[in-house]
C-alpha cells in the first residue's frame, strides 16, 4: 500500500467525519476536529524549530563566528525572557521582549497603513477625477460613485449629536440623510463580501465532493 | 462592772469598747478620741460629751440640778434618740399648744401614760403637769415640792396651757401592765430604790465597777451620780426651794424597784440629735458623744446632767430591759418591728462577723447618716421580710424596691426579640411583586418580534444540504459540461495575465503562499491556471516563501499536484525559503534585505548560493511577486510593505473570492498589477492558458449550479419572509 493510498484513505475518512456535522454534533466530528488541531499544532511546532530556532539561533551560536555569536546573544536573551510569560511569577520579565515585538509590529503596521493604503487610495480617489478621466463618462461616473460611497460611508460612522431642547439627542437631519446613503453602500459591500465567502466555501465543497467521488470512482 | 455606752440614736446599750452601736451602727466614739478597750474611763473622757450639749440644756442643768423622781415616771424609756433629751421625752405626740415634755417634766407635770415611780412622785408630777410654762423659773423649780412652796407646778385653769389631765385622769385610763392604781410600778420603783441605794454610796465611792444592768438607761444612771454630786455644798443652792420631787431624799436615793423607762424621744429631739451628728468629722467627736452627755462611760450621768442624781448604774443592775419595754406603751414611731424581731447576732456590724476578715472602715458620721439601715446589716436575712426583696440588678439585696408593674418588661431582663419581617397581606405582596416587575422591565431589553420559523431547523438544514450535495454531484459527476465558461474576463484578471506575460523568461519570480490549508481547493483552482501559464511561457526561476508555518507544505503540494505537468524540481527550478517568522516585522525585514531575512531554505540549505536565485540580492531583483492569499490581512501586508519600500517589482494577487472585494481597490489604485479571485477569475486565466490544467472547467458546472441554488434559495426565502411579514402586519392591523 503506497503512501498516497493511505493518505487518500485518511483524507476520505476525515472528510466524511467532518461532513457528518450535517446530522448534528457527534463524536466523529469531534475526533476529526481534535485530529486537525493536534496535527496543526505539531506541524507548526516542528516548522518553528527546524526552520526558525535551529537554523537561525541555535546553530549559529554553536558554529557561528564570534561576531555572529555576540549578535545572537541578544535575541536569545529576549527569546528567553519571552518564555517567562508562561509562569505568572515571572511574567514581568517577558514584558520587554513583548514590548519590542509589539512596537515593531505597530510601527510597521502604521507605516504600511499610511504609506501603503491611506495615501495611495486617497490619490487614487483624486485621480478618478483627473483630466484624463473627464472624457470618459464611465470613468467619471465611477469616480463620482466612489466619492459618494466614500463620503457617505464615512458619514454613516459619525455619531456626534446635539442635545435638543426636548432633551433628546439626535444627529442633524442632513447628516442623517447622508448616513442613510452610506448605509446603502455599506450594505452592498457586506453583501459582496458575503457572496465572496459563499463562493469560496462553495468552491471548497466542490473540491471535497469531487475528491470523495473520485475516491469512490465516480468521477 | 463592764462599762457600757448608750447609743444616742437607738438607745441601745453597748459595751464601752465598741466603736459602733451594735444595733444601728451609729458611731459611739469620735474619731479623734479612740480610747483603748481596756482603758478605764476617766472623768476627763466623760467630760468630752459636754461639748456637744446645747447651751440651753446646759443652763437648765445648772439651774435645776435636782429632779424629782416623779419626773422619771413621765419619761418612758426611749427606744431611740439622744440620752441628752431622754428626760424630756413625752409619750404622746406634741401638739402645738402642748408644753414640751422637757419643760413639763421640769415643772412637775406628770405624763399621762407613764408609770409613776412612787405615790408621792405621781402626785407631784400631776401637779407639775398643770404648771404654766412662764412659771418655770429657777426659783419655782427649786421650790417645787418644798413645804410651803407656792409653786405647785400647776398652771391656772385659764392659762391656756394644754396639759395632761393629771393623775386623776391618769387613774381613769387603763393602766399598763405592772402598774398599780396609784400610778406606781413595782418594777420601776424597784430599780429606783436600787438607784437611790447606789447613789448613797456613789458620792463617796464612784460606782465604776458596778453594772446597773443592760436595761438601765444612762440618764437614770446619771441621776444617781448627779444626785450624789448635787449633795455637795458647791452645787447646792441654799437659797432655792426645790419641790419635793426634785429634792433629794433618802427615799429617793433608793434605787427604784423597777427600772424607770427611758423617756420617749420626740421627733424633734431625734432631729436635733441627727443634726448635731451631721455636721462633719470635726463635730463627730462632739456629736458622737452627745448622746452620752447625760451619762459617762460607767453609766453614771455626767456632771451637770439633770438626771444624774436619782439613778446609778448599780440601780439598773439585773433589770430586764425587754420587760420594761414590753410593759410600756410605745409610740408608733418607736415601735420598730424590725428592731424587735431582729436577732442580736444580725445587729452586729459587718466587721463583727466571724467570716468577715475586713474591719469596718472609719466612716465619717455624715456618711453613716446617709447609710441605709438595711444595707448595714450583715447576713442574708432582710431587715424587712415583709417587703419584696430585689433579687437582681444594681439594687440587689434591698427591700421595698418598687416593682415593675404588669405590662412593662423587667428592666434587667433580656429584651424580647422582635421579628423584623414585615407583616404584609397577600394583596400587598402582590402589589410589591408587580412593582418590582415594572421596575425590572425598564432595564430589560425588549424582545424582538421575529416571525415563527416554519418547521424545524434541523430538517431545513438537511434539506438544503441535500439539495446542495445533489446539485454539486450532478454538476461534477454527470460528465456533461452544460454551462460554458464566462466569455468576459474581469479587468483585474486581464491585468494579471498581462503582468505574467510581461515577465522575462528565466527570470526569478517570487511566489508567496499565504493561505490556509482549508482553502487549498479554491486556491489551487484559482492560481493553478495562471502559474501554469507563467511556467509554461516563461520558465521562471521560482522562489517560494510564506508567512504562515503551513505555507511551505502548501507550496510543495501546489507544485507537485497542480503543476505536475511542468515537473519543477526543488533546488533546480525552484527553491523554498520556508516559513518567514516574525509576522509583519519579518515581512518588512525580508522586503528590505531578503538574504539576511531568509539566509537558508526550508531544508536548511543555503538557497542563495544556488543557481535559482543568482543575481538576486534584493526584492526588486525578482521579476514579479505573486501573492497567493485567502484573506485580507496577508495580502494587504505584502501590498503595503512593498509600496513603502518602493519596490519596483510587479505585484500579482491571486486571492480567494472572499478577499477580492477588499483587494480590488489596490488593483484600481495601481499598487497591484492584477488580481485573480476565485473560480470566476480563474476561468479567464484558464481560457488564456488554453484550458490547462482544467480545474475551472471541471468545477464550473457545479459551481454554477451551486450559485444558482444559492440564488434561488435567497429569492425564495426572501419572498417568503416578505409575504409573511405583510400577512403579519395585516393581522396586527386587523
Amino acid at each position: 500500500m503506497s503512501l498516497d493510498l493511505i493518505s487518500s484513505i485518511v483524507a476520505f475518512a476525515l472528510t466524511l467525519m467532518v461532513l457528518s456535522y450535517l446530522v448534528g454534533d457527534n463524536s466523529a466530528f469531534r475526533l476529526a476536529v481534535h485530529v486537525f488541531v493536534g496535527v496543526a499544532a505539531g506541524y507548526v511546532a516542528t516548522v518553528s524549530w527546524w526552520q526558525v530556532l535551529w537554523p537561525k539561533l541555535i546553530l549559529p551560536l554553536l558554529t557561528g563566528t564570534p561576531d555572529s555569536r555576540v549578535i545572537l546573544v541578544i535575541p536569545m536573551i529576549l527569546s528567553g525572557f519571552l518564555l517567562m510569560k508562561t509562569w505568572p511569577s515571572l511574567r514581568p520579565l517577558g514584558s520587554p521582549s513583548l514590548g519590542l515585538l509589539v512596537g515593531i509590529a505597530a510601527a510597521a503596521a502604521v507605516g504600511g497603513a499610511v504609506g501603503g493604503t491611506l495615501v495611495p487610495q486617497s490619490f487614487a480617489t483624486i485621480a478618478a477625477f483627473g483630466p484624463d478621466k473627464l472624457g470618459s463618462p464611465d470613468a467619471l461616473f465611477n469616480g463620482v460613485l466612489v466619492l459618494v460611497g466614500l463620503v457617505t460611508s464615512l458619514a454613516y460612522f459619525h455619531f456626534g449629536a446635539r442635545l435638543r431642547p426636548d432633551g433628546s439627542a439626535h444627529r442633524p437631519r442632513a447628516l442623517d440623510a447622508i448616513a442613510a446613503v452610506g448605509g446603502i453602500f455599506i450594505a452592498i459591500t457586506l453583501a459582496a463580501l458575503f457572496a465572496g465567502v459563499y463562493a469560496a466555501a462553495l468552491t471548497a465543497m466542490i473540491e471535497r465532493v469531487h475528491f470523495l467521488g473520485s475516491f469512490l470512482g465516480l468521477g | 462592772m463592764e462599762e457600757t455606752f448608750t447609743c444616742p440614736v437607738c438607745g441601745e446599750t453597748n459595751p464601752a469598747d465598741v466603736e459602733f452601736c451594735q444595733n444601728c451602727q451609729w458611731r459611739l466614739r469620735p474619731e479623734a478620741v479612740q480610747a483603748p478597750p481596756d482603758a478605764p474611763e476617766t472623768p476627763a473622757e466623760s467630760a468630752d460629751p459636754e461639748l456637744s450639749v446645747p447651751d440651753w440644756l446646759r443652763r437648765v442643768r445648772e439651774q435645776a440640778p435636782q429632779l424629782d423622781q416623779g419626773a422619771a415616771e413621765a419619761w418612758p424609756r426611749q427606744e431611740s434618740g439622744a440620752d441628752l433629751l431622754a428626760g424630756l421625752a413625752a409619750q404622746k405626740p406634741l401638739d402645738e399648744d402642748d408644753l414640751p415634755d422637757w419643760a413639763a417634766s421640769i415643772s412637775g407635770i406628770s405624763r399621762a401614760k407613764g408609770p409613776s415611780v412612787s405615790g408621792n412622785l405621781a402626785e407631784e408630777a400631776s401637779e407639775a403637769a398643770d404648771t404654766d410654762p412662764e412659771e418655770l423659773t429657777t426659783e419655782n423649780l427649786a421650790s417645787l415640792g418644798q413645804p410651803g412652796s407656792s409653786f405647785t407646778g400647776r398652771s391656772a385653769p385659764d392659762s391656756g396651757v394644754t396639759r395632761d389631765s393629771g393623775a386623776a385622769d391618769h387613774a381613769a385610763e387603763p393602766l399598763p401592765q405592772g402598774m398599780t392604781q396609784d400610778g406606781t410600778n413595782d418594777e420601776i420603783y424597784d430599780w429606783l430604790r436600787k438607784l437611790d441605794a447606789s447613789n448613797a454610796t456613789a458620792a463617796s465611792d464612784p460606782p465604776v465597777d458596778e453594772d446597773p444592768g443592760p436595761g438601765v438607761p444612762d440618764w437614770v444612771r446619771g441621776f444617781g451620780s448627779q444626785r450624789g454630786e448635787n449633795r455637795t455644798p458647791e452645787s447646792a443652792n441654799p437659797g432655792e426651794i426645790l419641790p419635793d420631787w426634785l429634792q433629794t431624799s433618802d427615799d429617793m436615793l433608793e434605787p427604784p424597784a423597777s427600772p424607770i423607762p427611758a423617756p420617749i424621744q420626740e421627733e424633734w429631739e431625734a432631729g436635733v440629735a441627727e443634726t448635731t451628728h451631721s455636721p462633719g468629722a470635726d463635730e463627730a467627736g462632739e456629736s458622737s458623744t452627745q448622746t452620752a452627755a447625760v451619762s459617762n462611760d460607767n453609766g453614771s450621768p455626767t456632771e451637770g446632767s439633770p438626771f444624774a442624781a436619782p439613778f446609778t448604774p448599780d440601780a439598773m443592775a439585773g433589770v430586764d430591759v425587754d420587760e420594761v419595754f414590753a410593759s410600756m406603751h410605745m409610740p408608733d414611731w418607736l415601735s420598730d418591728a424590725r428592731r424587735a424581731e431582729r436577732p442580736e447576732e444580725d445587729l452586729r456590724p459587718p466587721a463583727a462577723e466571724d467570716n468577715d476578715d475586713l474591719a469596718p472602715a472609719d466612716l465619717p458620721n455624715w456618711v453613716l447618716a446617709m447609710r441605709p439601715m438595711e444595707s448595714a446589716l450583715a447576713g442574708g436575712e432582710s431587715a424587712a421580710p415583709d417587703l419584696p426583696l430585689e433579687e437582681r440588678g444594681p439594687l440587689l439585696g434591698l427591700h421595698g424596691v418598687l416593682p415593675a408593674f404588669s405590662g412593662v418588661a423587667l428592666p434587667y431582663s433580656k429584651p424580647r426579640a422582635h421579628s423584623i419581617k414585615i407583616e404584609a397581606t397577600d394583596q400587598q405582596l402582590a402589589h410589591a411583586a408587580l412593582l418590582e416587575d415594572i421596575l425590572a422591565a425598564e432595564s430589560r431589553p425588549a424582545p424582538m418580534n421575529s416571525a415563527p420559523l416554519p418547521g424545524s431547523q434541523r430538517g431545513l438544514r438537511w434539506l438544503i444540504s441535500s439539495l446542495l450535495l445533489l446539485t454539486l454531484g450532478v454538476g461534477l459527476f454527470s460528465g456533461s459540461l452544460v454551462l460554458p465558461l464566462p466569455g468576459s474576463i474581469p479587468n483585474e484578471t486581464v491585468g494579471a495575465i498581462r503582468a505574467v506575460e510581461s515577465i522575462p523568461a528565466d527570470a526569478p519570480v517570487l511566489i508567496v503562499f499565504d493561505y490556509e490549508p482549508a482553502t487549498t481547493g479554491e486556491m489551487e483552482a484559482t492560481a493553478a491556471s495562471l502559474i501554469d501559464h507563467l511556467l509554461l511561457l516563461k520558465h521562471p526561476r521560482v522562489a517560494t516563501i510564506s508567512t504562515s508555518p503551513t505555507g511551505s507544505v502548501l507550496a510543495e503540494r501546489f507544485i507537485k499536484a497542480a503543476l505536475v505537468d511542468r515537473a519543477y524540481q526543488r533546488g533546480s527550478q525552484y527553491v523554498d525559503f520556508g516559513y518567514l517568522a516574525g509576522g509583519l516585522a519579518g515581512l518588512t525585514a525580508f522586503i528590505e534585505d531578503p538574504p539576511r531575512a531568509a539566509p537558508l531554505g526550508a531544508d536548511s540549505t543555503r538557497v542563495w548560493d544556488s543557481g535559482v536565485l543568482r543575481g538576486v540580492t534584493q526584492l526588486s531583483d525578482f521579476a514579479a511577486v505573486i501573492v497567493l492569499t485567502d484573506g485580507l490581512e496577508s495580502g494587504r501586508a505584502w501590498i503595503e510593505q512593498i509600496a513603502v519600500r518602493r519596490a519596483s517589482s510587479p505585484l500579482i494577487l491571486l486571492s480567494s473570492a472572499q478577499a477580492a472585494p477588499v483587494l480590488l481597490p489596490y488593483v484600481d489604485s495601481g499598487q497591484a498589477s492584477g488580481l485573480v479571485s476565485g473560480i470566476y477569475g480563474a476561468a479567464g486565466t484558464e481560457q488564456a492558458n488554453g484550458g490547462s490544467p482544467g480545474y475551472v472547467r471541471r468545477y464550473w458546472d457545479a459551481y454554477s449550479f451551486g450559485t444558482y441554488l444559492a440564488a434561488a434559495m435567497i429569492l425564495v426565502g426572501g419572498s417568503l419572509s416578505f409575504w409573511m411579514g405583510v400577512a403579519e402586519r395585516r393581522t396586527r392591523a386587523a
